[in-house]
């Protein structure tokens, strides 16, 4: 796969993520379009790395780490998100992101 | 005695700190003594410092720096010659005197202490104006006692009449004091300095018009606070105050500290002969004008303010002849005589319970018998009545007068002055003892309650005649001892004591003239006003009112020729035109409307318009985060 198919699949799942953020009221389908655009990133720094390591295949030091640590925070994330997402529907009894107002300060 | 003089007016300050700081807590029977012990042990200094200067020495010290700003001097400094030892004198002598009178005035008062705490502030202002070396220190005296003057007459701060007088006084004296200002601005650019002792020797070497601005802006000053043309429309409303700040500030003192004033600057105004016209004609003009007015009021305090303004007309006369002794000796006998009208026309208005038309007076000699012979003396004094201290001085004016239009060949000018001040003197002795008629003489006609005039709300019933009593002694011992002076204050010879030394006076017209036609002034205005009042009293009546000519006179002279209502008409109005311009355009639309009005009108409008943007839901927040996405980008892509 070259890089640039790599890259419009990366900017394709960036923009269904962002529609999926813009477009959906359910707050599990909009943390799961977090999730994509996390991902869709992700898969653009996996495949720059690769054709890095092509161009300097004795640098041990890859930017593969880099997807790693995306991973772990995209994991604490979730978790933190999973919560809230509970908790929300504990209090309003809903998952509907139009219906919930709080965040006016 | 040199380093003792700060204390001349420190003693009355002092006075006023205890008495304002812890005044009402003190008992009453203290705050009396204690008010009366600074003036008094002042009095004593002053009399030693008098005899000091009276031997020709000058007592001078200068404390320290005032004010020191580059070629700035101002000293704190303190100097006595003649003139001040005069002015000293007087003023605490008086000063004294009235704080005792006072005790009994006042007693029934519930601000008693509050009233010589200001009497007390009074003194050691006025002090200081006498006393100041420079023309800066004398201005923060006499800024001081205008203080004063304005706190006093409105004492009785909860009638909004006295408050209004009080104001009156203090804007009027502004005016003047502008006019002082610029002087004092102009002395310091013309000869470096305000010390009088080096004005003086430098006043040669300026430059005359110079020296004649500086004489004008000093005489605007002096106007303001000594009441003349065309400033003088405060004194009258000035008696608002209590009876004793009239004798003190409005009679005896304050009032002829531009007398003071110019007698101080005499070496500047010697050297200004036009200037000294003006201040002889404005003199004599307020003169006449004080004593027409005077002929018709009714008020027994009013009688004596206008007549205070007439005579302070008379000063500014002999002044603006050149005879600064003679102003000052006139000064020294009205401060006895008319505090003594004063403080005996308070005499009778505590016996009245407060009662001052004197309409609703009469017969009262036969009540009051000692207040009455004190009231006459002073009315004789001030009458001029032969051998009395105002028949001294008040010839010593019209002498003066009379040899400058006659004694060097015929000057026409001069002449009509004299003729001016000789008329008043007549019409002087007709109303003060018009007043005597009034008041002492005839029948009682207070007692019953009369419709057309009731009495003052707050001041009880009208008084029966069996209720009229004496007033208690400590009021009648200072109405003997200013009664004495009155009577014999005429023999000191204060123009002598004041001349400089070796400057004789050649009078061509002898002075036993001079004391003919003024005798023979006031005892016809005295017979006059004796026989219209008490045997003939229709005659006036037939004048004011038969003859259409007597008829606007009355009609004038009550209402003070309507010269309040003229400045009312041509300044007051004006001004509170502009003023109520200002504020509709300046103050409402400008600064109310768009500057406060229009900020939170934009405030509002954009926090309404921005508002909208925060709803609270992830969604919105979300698509505005990916439209700023957008932007960013697209200005990243857009430049580069």
């Amino acid at each position: 796969m070259s890089l640039s198919g790599a890259l419009y699949l990366a900017a394709a799942i960036f923009c269904v993520g962002v529609y999926g953020v813009l477009s959906r009221q359910n707050l599990l389908i909009l943390l799961m379009s977090l999730e994509l655009l996390l991902n869709a990133v992700n898969l653009a720094i996996v495949a720059f790395g690769r054709s890095y390591m092509v161009a300097v295949p004795d640098d041990p030091s890859g930017p593969q780490v880099l997807v790693v640590i995306v991973l772990a925070v995209a994991a604490a994330e979730a978790a933190i998100g999973l919560s809230i997402l509970l908790a929300v529907y504990r209090k309003w009894r809903s998952t509907n992101a139009g219906e919930i107002d709080m965040l006016r300060g | 005695m040199e380093s003792a003089l700060f204390l001349v007016p420190l003693l009355p300050f002092l006075g006023f700190v205890v008495l304002g700081a812890a005044g009402h807590r003190l008992p009453r029977s203290l705050v009396g003594p204690i008010a009366c012990a600074g003036p008094a042990v002042s009095a004593l200094l002053a009399f030693a410092a008098f005899r000091d200067a009276a031997n020709g020495d000058v007592l001078s010290r200068v404390l320290g720096d005032w004010i020191r700003s580059g070629g700035l001097h101002v000293p704190l400094g303190f100097r006595v010659d003649r003139l001040a030892g005069v002015m000293l004198l007087v003023v605490t002598g008086v000063g004294t005197l009235i704080h005792i009178y006072s005790i009994g005035y006042m007693r029934e008062d519930p601000a008693y202490p509050r009233f010589f705490a200001y009497l007390n502030l009074f003194m050691a202002a006025m002090l200081v104006l006498v006393l100041a070396d420079n023309l800066v220190f004398l201005f923060l005296g006499w800024e001081g006692v205008g203080l004063c003057s304005y706190l006093l007459i409105g004492f009785w701060y909860k009638d909004l009449a006295n408050t209004a007088a009080g104001t009156k006084a203090f804007i009027v004296n502004r005016i003047g004091d502008l006019g002082f200002i610029l002087g004092i601005f102009l002395v310091f650019v013309t000869f470096g300095t305000f010390r009088f002792d080096q004005i003086a020797p430098a006043v040669p070497t300026a430059a005359p018009g110079a020296i004649t601005a500086i004489a004008l802006l000093l005489f605007v000053g002096a106007t303001g606070k000594s009441a003349q043309i065309p400033l003088y429309v405060w004194l009258p409303d000035a008696m608002a105050g209590p009876t004793p700040v009239s004798a003190l500030i409005h009679a005896a003192t304050m009032v002829t500290s531009g007398v003071y004033l110019l007698a101080r600057m005499s070496a500047l105004y010697a050297a200004a002969p036009a200037v000294l016209t003006v201040v002889a004609a404005i003199g004599v003009f307020t003169a006449v004008l004080g004593s027409l007015i005077e002929i018709t009021q009714t008020d027994i305090k009013k009688v004596l303010a206008y007549s205070t303004v007439s005579q302070l007309g008379y000063m500014f006369f002999a002044a603006g002849m050149g005879a600064f002794g003679i102003a000052v000796f006139h000064l020294v006998t009205h401060a006895f005589f008319k505090a003594l009208l004063f403080l005996g026309a308070g005499a009778v208005i505590h016996a009245l319970h407060h009662e001052q038309d004197m309409r609703r007076m009469g017969g009262l000699w036969r009540r009051i018998p000692r207040t009455a012979s004190v009231f006459i003396v002073g009315a004789l004094a001030l009458a001029g009545f032969p051998l009395t201290s105002g028949f001294f001085s008040k010839d010593a004016i019209l002498h003066e007068a009379l040899d400058r239009g006659l004694g060097h060949g015929f000057h026409p000018g001069w002449f009509l002055l004299w003729l001016l001040g000789f008329a008043t003197a007549a019409i002087t002795a007709f109303y003060v003892f018009r007043q005597v008629a009034l008041v002492f003489c005839g029948e009682y006609r207070g007692g019953a309650p009369d419709a057309a005039h009731g009495s003052h709300d707050g001041h009880g019933h009208p008084l029966a005649e069996h209720e009229i009593h004496e007033p208690p002694a400590v009021m009648m011992a200072p109405l003997y001892i200013l009664a004495l002076l009155a009577l014999v204050g005429g023999f000191i010879d204060v123009p002598g004591f004041l001349a400089p030394p070796g400057e004789a006076h050649h009078a061509a017209i002898g002075e036993a003239i001079g004391w003919v036609l003024g005798g023979a002034a006031a005892l016809a205005g005295i017979a006059f006003a004796l026989h219209v009042y008490l045997k003939r009293p229709d005659t006036l009546r037939r004048i004011a009112e038969g003859t259409a000519w007597g008829r606007r006179f009355a009609e004038a002279s009550r209402n003070a020729f309507h010269v309040d209502a003229i400045y009312e008409r041509l300044l007051v109005k004006p001004f509170l035109l502009l003023c109520m311009g200002l504020y509709y355009v300046i103050d409402r639309a400008l600064i109310d409307w768009f500057l406060v009005g229009g900020t939170s009108l934009a405030v509002s409008f954009w926090g309404g318009a921005l508002r909208r943007f925060q709803t609270g839901r992830i969604p919105t927040y979300a698509a505005w985060f990916a439209c700023g996405v957008l932007v960013v980008l697209a200005t990243i892509f857009l430049a580069s």
